[in-house]
């Protein structure tokens, strides 16, 4: 098991490539997709999944660069700020961390494997909810709750629909 | 202090980042100030694509609504379409068992006025082939029928049997060419044979061609054959020519136009008269007729009143009551003779006699 998720060999240490384009339009797909769709009225569901959260990670985790990572994060972060017009930096920072922090878990696991890419998103959604929510409360001084039962389930459905992202966006590689 | 840098590059830079947006939300905090060129920028990436994607939902969402009210729209259609079917056969299947009950009906007044023994049976096939023609009937032995007897139904003569079975009986029709019958007219009683034409009628034969017999006469059944009783219709005067000896006399059978799903088979046959000719046009009133009302003797009473007595006359006699009835609910029936209506006199003011004037004394010389 722990053979199958650590890197074991050099093949597992390549960072993806991708072409410029890519990482233009999967992030601004990404967040497209999470402003956009909620309006839709069949699709109210659309705004629990944390799309600009998992293109981050995935940038992160597969680009093996903890400055990558951090800057899709952050700029990914202050884009959302901005479109969800809130005090811009939440998100940005609450990103910026999770980009830095994905790419440095990833540099110790097979990012390929179905299973850690499942195990990644789900944390790093935690992860992202719970900085997001000690930012509101430390930062802004907003006392709002933070549901935890409503957060696991919101991250299992986050991680599942990571893996089917996941997969499709390695279809976007560039050949070796 | 430059290998310094590169070992802690990445956390520094992490640091520098995280540092820079908390400054800067610290700053909207304390200000309430916003950032608008963040923003700006944001939205402006975004939005060109927002309105392309809204453009296209609203084309999308446009072009499947109307798919979907088509489509809602054509299942509707073919909904109905389905009732409507359900409806007409349902409908004929109504007319039918009315048709049937109104046969039944009228088979039964039939066996009840005609004095012969009869029984009822039901057409279960029918053979025709070159000009002949013979139908099978559901009675046979078993209920009495016998080779020779004949078949009839209210509106005249079927045919006869020509062979039985246990359960059934093979009836040769009126238009077979191998059936024949005695027949008299109505009006002039002239006799003569009836004889099949296979798909094109009967012919009357061996009239004399000094007899009188009109198009549109009836021919009954003569009884002189010992198949069928006297008195029982046989068909219609279609055409008449005049020949040396005979004429040549077409008629129109009952079976040619009906086709009989009812029969009935006479047991024992009793001759009967043949009725007296009606009047073949006489006119259907959905209203007192005029002529009378106008005929009616008008003393004192204007046309309207004669009207209106000849209105209430119809509904006495029929315990009708005008204005009470509901659309579509059944008329009194005009046709009723009724005596002739002799509108009430108007009766004349009374007389005020004239003051008499006082007695004049006689003038004196």
């Amino acid at each position: 098991m722990q053979r199958g998720i650590l890197i074991d060999d050099a093949r597992q240490q390549r960072r993806a490539d991708y072409a410029p384009w890519v990482l233009f339009a999967v992030p601004l797909g990404a967040l497209l997709i999470q402003v956009y769709l909620p309006l839709f009225r069949p699709l109210p569901f659309v705004r629990y999944i944390e799309l600009p959260l998992l293109a981050t990670i995935y940038f992160a985790i597969m680009r093996r660069s903890q400055l990558q990572g951090l800057a899709i994060g952050m700029l990914l972060g202050l884009a959302q700020d901005s479109l969800f017009y809130q005090k811009i930096g939440m998100y940005g920072i609450a990103k910026t961390m999770v980009g830095y922090f994905s790419a440095s878990v990833g540099l110790q696991f097979d990012v390929e494997n179905a299973f850690v890419r499942i195990v990644l998103a789900l944390v790093f959604y935690l992860f992202h909810q719970f900085l997001y929510w000690v930012l509101q409360r430390g930062l802004l001084d907003q006392p709002v709750p933070f549901d935890l039962p409503r957060e696991l389930v919101l991250a299992m459905v986050n991680a599942i629909i990571a893996m089917a992202l996941y997969h499709l966006l390695d279809k976007l590689r560039r050949r070796e | 202090m430059e290998s310094l840098f590169a070992r802690y590059r990445n956390i520094l830079l992490l640091l520098l980042a995280l540092f820079g947006q908390i400054l800067l939300l610290a700053w909207q905090v304390k200000s309430d100030n916003d950032v608008p060129l963040v923003r700006v920028w944001a939205v402006s990436a975004v939005t060109p694509v927002a309105s392309l994607l809204e453009n296209m939902r609203h084309g999308t969402t446009g072009f499947f609504s109307n798919y979907f009210d088509l489509r809602d729209a054509r299942e509707q259609s073919r909904d109905l379409r389905s009732e409507r079917d359900r409806l007409k056969v349902e409908n004929q299947i109504l007319k039918d068992e009315l048709a049937a009950a109104q046969r039944a009906q009228a088979m039964a007044g039939f066996q009840t006025r005609t004095p012969s023994k009869m029984i009822g049976a039901r057409v279960i096939g029918e053979a025709s082939g070159m000009g002949t023609r013979s139908v099978l009937i559901d009675r046979g032995t078993t209920s009495g029928v016998r080779r020779g007897m004949a078949v009839v139904t209210p509106d005249g003569i079927v045919g006869k049997v020509l062979a039985v079975y246990r359960t059934a009986s093979q009836v040769l029709a009126v238009t077979d060419p191998a059936f024949a019958a005695g027949v008299e007219s109505q009006k002039s009683h002239a006799r003569g044979v009836l004889k099949g034409l296979g798909s094109s009628g009967a012919r009357v034969d061996y009239v004399g061609s000094g007899q009188k017999v009109e198009v549109g006469e009836l021919f009954f059944t003569s009884g002189e054959d010992r198949v069928f009783p006297r008195g029982l219709p046989a068909g219609k005067v279609t055409s008449v020519k005049d020949t040396a000896n005979f004429q040549e006399i077409q008629i129109a059978p009952a079976w040619t136009t009906l086709a009989p799903e009812e029969v009935l088979v006479i047991l024992d046959p009793v001759h009967q008269s043949i009725p007296e000719a009606t009047p073949t046009e006489s006119p259907v009133f959905l209203a007192p007729d005029a002529a009378t009302t106008a005929q009616a003797p008008t003393t004192h009473g204007t046309q309207a009143n004669t009207l209106m007595e000849q209105y209430r006359k119809v509904g006495e006699a029929q315990k009708h009551v005008f204005g009470e009835g509901l659309p579509g609910s059944k008329p009194p029936d005009f046709n009723l003779k009724l005596p002739v209506v002799t509108p009430v006199p108007v009766k004349p003011a009374v007389a005020v006699p004239a003051p008499v004037p006082p007695p004049v004394p006689p003038r004196q010389p």
